[in-house]
């Protein structure tokens, strides 16, 4: 059964996010606004393949990092 | 002074080819891409180096940054530029293959990395232990290793032994500027090396990374005495010119250094000083 207007809390980057219940990564990005290319989604410390972005489910307290290549040495 | 003989110990030969990952490399200029003033001036630097190859590190992605927000990757074409991802800010093995898993996801399954993991904040020189440690775990797991260290040949040698890809030791500490802080260390590892040796941080200005090609090392990496120099466009066109320049100099065989003169044109004929 599909619940609506129902939230849960993750950490995405060590903020504190609400997000629709039990949502895919790839919808979670979308919530976010973030392009699919070039980044790693890494959840409780498993990085999720971008195969698995359309079916793995973000859950309630996963502590999620979003990780993009930025300037370095 | 450096003895002559260390000067010479390689100079003949073909000219070797600088190969990565089976790529062959024109450029022997590394170019790290932090602490430029934006994208557009990295670019621009960028293209004055004629690097062919660019580090990045991989960090948390600003969330509350706007879509329209360029990352590096939109800037600069990862099909124009080899991409070589960093694990800095790893203080420990653990952490560093971490890094290194994440940014072969990043950019899509490529397992070409610069592993370097560091000791302290103050000095950020290499932990050469939890940086052999990681070398052996990702060497096994199928990464392409270019690994970071200190200028010990010993520890060169190790490295290399465990089955990384390039050894890039320090020529002074990162970011100072130091240039080489010594010479027969380096010269030592280049001399012993079976892969590619690639002086990592230190250089402080173009002789810098002349001197580093003269001594036979196969490239350099340099971020930033080129990001912050006063012009980092037309600094990364000296430096472009400086590795080449150093490079064919170590090509052609340097003169031996003599303690005295020797006279440039010939005594034979010479009507001032007939004896």
């Amino acid at each position: 059964m599909v619940r609506y207007n129902s939230f849960m809390r993750i950490s995405i980057n060590k903020e504190l996010i609400s997000l629709p219940d039990n949502i895919t990564v790839s919808k979670m990005l979308e919530k976010l606004e973030i392009e699919k290319k070039f980044i790693a989604v890494e959840i409780n410390l498993n990085i999720i393949p971008k195969s698995d972005y359309d079916s793995h489910i973000v859950r309630e307290n996963d502590s999620v990092e979003i990780i993009q290549a930025v300037g370095g040495g | 002074m450096i003895p002559l003989k260390l000067f010479k110990l390689s100079a003949e030969g073909d000219l070797k080819k600088l190969i990565l990952n089976d790529k062959e490399y024109k450029s022997r200029l590394i170019i790290g891409t932090g602490k430029y003033k934006d994208f557009a001036q990295t670019k621009l630097a960028l293209e004055a180096s004629g690097a062919e190859m660019i580090t990045v590190a991989i960090r948390r992605i600003n969330l509350g940054q706007n879509k329209k927000d360029q990352n590096l990757l939109d800037f600069i074409d990862p099909k124009k530029y080899t991409i070589l991802p960093n694990t800095a800010g790893c203080f420990n093995a653990e952490d560093a293959i971490r890094a290194c898993h994440l940014s072969a996801e990043v950019l899509n399954g490529e397992k070409l990395v610069k592993l370097e993991v560091l000791g302290d904040e103050k000095t950020l020189y290499p932990n050469v232990t939890e940086t052999l440690k990681a070398a052996k775990i990702l060497c096994k797991d199928g990464f392409k290793v270019m690994v970071y260290t200190t200028d010990d040949p010993l520890v060169a040698k190790e490295l290399e032994n465990v089955g990384c890809m390039s050894v890039m030791p320090l020529a002074a500490p990162i970011g100072s500027g130091l240039g080489i802080q010594n010479r027969y260390n380096i010269l030592s590892i280049v001399e012993n090396a079976t892969t590619p040796i690639i002086v990592d941080a230190g250089v402080g200005t173009a002789s810098d990374a002349s001197i580093v090609m003269e001594m036979g090392c196969d490239g350099v990496l340099i971020n930033t005495a080129i990001a912050c120099a006063g012009d980092p466009i037309m600094m990364a066109r000296a430096m472009k010119k400086a590795v080449e320049s150093g490079f064919d100099a170590y090509q052609a065989g340097r003169i031996p250094k003599k303690k005295y003169a020797s006279a440039s044109s010939p005594s034979e004929g010479d009507i001032f000083n007939d004896n």
